[in-house]
């Protein structure tokens, strides 16, 4: 492995089984690798597998999930040969994840300091109460969150979703992991509520160099976040490339989705509408 | 025999149904797969099924009189020659009684069942759809019924009417609509914000056909699963009443009385008791399975 | 053809009252198609379900060709105004096929040739006769989506609303159901409300549109200076960048 490649998948597979038990595979192959402090977005329509990628990482496929990979790799270490236990220290601390909604990601029945607390206290156990407190609040306001100390003692429900999601951020990147994985962060906010939050991303991400892979499928908002983009359908990569080189892309799935969304200025009277080539989602690889 | 097995799955589970009928076979046929997949649920569900056949042709069977008593032949183990569960204190062939028994303990839960889902239905499906006062008097009507403890009333209702079953059905079913109209209304207070009802008032539905088409057939089968699981309840209640000497009269074989009678001869002849005591068991567990197993069914995230 | 004044639309809440619209002011010509843009919170929305009749309204007046909303709402009123939500898992009855979904507007009012209207509907949004039978678990995001529409029109409404009709969709079926919007609102000649917190979205089907926020509207438009950028309030700006992408900050290659 290269000095400053943080992650390596290789050969990524995914199955699912039925109720017959027929296997249904969603991820059929998937290889990335990420360098050190990279952005890398992966692009993909509803099952195509995007969200499934990240969660293999951290270890959160459900039970029922058949998966296997030729190797998975974070900044040496080796995640498939690991442990349990040991995977579940590196998340947290090397490797952490934000995820679309912040009402089911946070936890209802816990204050946003007792969260800050069990995820801080892993990462810092030493600290007494009064210290961890300000951790807290340092945190939030790292966040450009207003009135921390009010936000700390709230409950998710209290919060809005751009609150919410610079809550997660505090929780999730403060402490600088090196890789962060974020599943669609900003779906559920709008449009302008985004934009801030994906501000706090980034200045979070570039002040400790965190790795970033971002799941989404927006493109235009790839494009715009990220250095490099994958673009995943029917469960394999069909693009790889440059961020600012997407716009002259091969595959004809890449760019049915880049003509799909209307343009502001000069929209065509139809919108071309991708023509699914059957051979994208068949069981072997075209 | 085999291609015809084919041709009748691909026919039921086609992506592209051509009639009404087909679809709705189609969806009967993927909800009994999912049902069967889990073996206990068909456990239950075969238990039943053997249960009813047995009450249906209990009478044509060739077994003892089960009110006949031979006094000489009293209290003979299980697996004696022509007494194979044994026989009571008064000489009464236990399997001829328990077959017959096991008439009255289904008509008691299925009356009980019969009569107080629908009810419990209409009640609650009205309250959350109507709202406001509607609601508030319904509401206080379940709370007075389910304020009432069951073998009280039926005591009260055996001090006043008699004892017997038609008494016990009655006392039972006033005290157990309650939980069912609560539950129906909750689901309707949740599918009353669903988009489709707000299309069906936009088309211009009727408040009556958006209650009876749309809300009480969602309501239906978290009620039906319910009853089912309830059932074991309703059954064990039947034989307590039955055991206090509320329900069943002697020399009626109805399974709890004969728990209830078997109780003085419980060291010496433990069979008396304990066999229809399994019996009741055997049957309570079933009903819960198959409960059990229609819950998974009619789960909505997998399109129940 | 569709004129709403001075609307307010009043929620109760737990400690008081609650103004979803505080007051808006709009008006739809025949065969318009107009946007209503906002964020959550804006009252888009409310604005769309009041013009229903769903919802009641606490000031002001609306009117949709003859009808003056009131307090009663009769059924020839219904055959005029139709609408398609934002969820198609949740506007189609899951108990129903898509056969009963199409009849079911038809029994209602009464009208004749079920079969003939309904597989007329199914071609029209581009859903073959296979479909016909099929129930809504069986159908894809999109799919549900075009039976909605189909619902919708297959009273032979004048006006249709539609409240965020592809939010909950990918791009590319996005593409598909704004396409086929487009052609039906040629073809029939309808009158459209397109309520939607995508500019671009916006862009493609409307005409004119109403920016709004925190219940009232604070720009009205015509389409043309939206997409040449000449806006005269901030917020509508702001709206407008955020739909180009996020613009990156420079990193300090420190």
């Amino acid at each position: 492995m290269q000095a400053d490649t943080l992650c390596e998948i290789d050969n990524l597979r995914i199955a699912f089984e039925g109720h017959d038990g027929t296997l249904t595979e969603a991820v059929r192959g998937i290889s990335l690798t990420l360098a050190r402090g990279e952005r890398l977005g992966i692009v993909g329509e509803s099952g195509s597998g995007k969200s499934l990628t990240g969660r293999a990482l951290l270890g959160l496929l459900p039970a029922s999930a058949h998966w296997s990979a030729d190797a998975m790799r974070l900044d040496n270490n080796d995640l498939l040969a690991m442990r349990p236990k040991e995977r579940r220290r590196l998340c947290g601390t090397q490797m952490s994840m934000i995820l679309q909604d912040p009402k089911y990601s946070l936890n209802p029945v816990m204050t946003v300091a007792q969260q800050m607390r069990e995820a801080f206290g892993r990462q810092s156990p030493k600290l007494n109460s009064k210290a961890m407190r300000e951790r807290i609040v340092a945190a939030l306001e790292a966040v450009h969150i207003r009135d921390p100390q009010r936000v700390a003692d709230a409950y998710p429900h209290e919060l809005s979703g751009g609150m919410g999601q610079r809550v997660m951020i505090a929780m999730m990147v403060s402490s600088g992991p090196q890789l962060l994985i974020a599943d669609e962060p900003t779906s559920a906010l709008d449009v302008l509520v985004s934009m801030q939050v994906l501000s706090v991303l980034d200045e979070m991400i570039a002040k400790h160099n965190t790795g970033l892979i971002f799941i989404s499928h927006d493109l235009p908002l790839v494009m715009s976040f990220c250095d490099r983009v994958l673009v995943m359908v029917g469960g394999r990569v069909v693009e790889t490339c440059a961020a600012r080189d997407l716009a002259h892309a091969q595959h004809p799935y890449t760019r049915g989705l880049l003509a799909a969304s209307p343009p502001l200025r000069n929209p065509p009277d139809e919108l071309p509408v991708l023509q699914r080539d059957p051979a994208w989602f068949a069981e072997v690889a075209p | 025999m085999k291609p015809q097995s084919k041709e009748w799955r691909a026919w039921l589970l086609t992506d592209t149904p051509a009639s009404r009928k087909q679809a709705a076979l189609g969806l009967a046929y993927r909800r009994w797969r999912r049902f069967a997949s889990n073996p206990l649920s068909v456990f239950g569900l075969v238990i039943l099924i053997l249960m009813i056949v047995f009450a249906a042709i209990g009478p044509l069977l060739p077994l003892h009189d089960p009110l006949r008593q031979v006094l000489g032949d009293r209290l003979l183990p299980p697996g004696s020659p022509s007494h194979w569960f044994g026989t009571d204190q008064l000489g009464r062939d236990i399997l001829a009684r328990l077959v017959i028994g096991s008439r009255l303990t289904l008509s008691i839960a299925i009356l009980v069942v019969v009569l107080v889902v629908p009810v419990g239905l209409l009640i609650g499906t009205t309250a959350g759809f109507c709202g406001g006062f509607v609601d508030t008097v319904l509401m206080r009507l379940t709370d007075i019924a389910l304020a009432f403890p069951k073998i009280v009333l039926a005591l009260a209702f055996a001090a006043a009417l008699g004892p017997g079953v038609i008494n016990a059905v009655i006392a039972i079913s006033i005290t157990a609509w309650p939980p069912y109209a609560r539950l129906a209304r909750a689901e309707t207070l949740r599918l009353v914000q669903a988009d489709f009802i707000h299309v069906a008032r936009l088309q211009g539905a009727s408040s009556m056909r958006i209650l009876l088409r749309y809300i009480v057939p969602l309501c239906s089968s978290s009620v039906i699963v319910r009853a089912t699981l309830d059932m074991a309840g309703i059954i064990l209640t039947v034989a307590g009443l039955g055991f206090l000497g509320l329900g069943a009269q002697p020399p009626s074989p109805e399974w709890g009385f004969m728990v209830a009678s078997g109780r003085g001869v419980l060291l010496d002849a433990w069979w008396v008791a304990t066999i229809p005591g399994i019996a009741i068991l055997l049957v309570s567990l079933a009903f819960n399975l198959l409960g059990d197993g229609l819950r998974d069914v009619f789960d909505p995230r997998q399109g129940g | 053809m569709i004129e709403v004044n001075g609307v307010q639309v009043r929620f109760k809440t737990k400690t008081g009252f609650a103004d979803a619209v505080r007051s808006a002011t709009f008006h739809v010509d025949e065969g318009e198609v107009f946007g209503l843009v906002g964020e959550s919170g804006s009252g888009k929305s409310t604005v769309l379900r009041a013009l229903t009749g769903l919802v009641p309204i606490a000031n002001g007046s609306m009117r949709i060709g003859r009808h003056t909303l009131g307090k009663h709402i009769d059924r020839a009123f219904r055959r005029e105004v139709q609408m398609v939500f934002q969820d198609p898992y949740g506007s189609l009855y899951p108990r129903f096929t898509v056969d009963q979904t199409l009849r079911e507007p038809l029994t209602i009012n009464g009208m004749d040739r079920h079969d003939a209207r309904i597989l007329d509907a199914l071609r029209e949004v581009g859903l073959g006769p296979a479909f016909r039978f099929r129930y809504a678990h069986q159908l894809s995001g999109g799919q549900r989506q075009r039976v909605a529409i189909a619902r919708a029109l297959i009273v032979e409404p004048r006006v249709l609303l539609l409240d965020e009709p592809t939010s909950a969709l990918d791009v590319s079926v996005q593409a598909e159901i704004l396409n086929l919007l487009r052609r039906l609102h040629r073809e029939r000649r309808l009158t459209m409300i397109l309520v939607s917190h995508n500019m671009a979205v916006v862009g493609f089907l409307c005409q004119r549109v109403a920016v709004m926020r925190d219940g009232e509207i604070v720009e009205q438009l015509p389409i043309e200076a939206v997409r040449e950028q000449n806006v005269a309030h901030e917020y509508t700006r702001s709206l407008l960048l955020a739909t180009e992408g996020y613009r990156r900050k420079a990193v300090d290659p420190a």
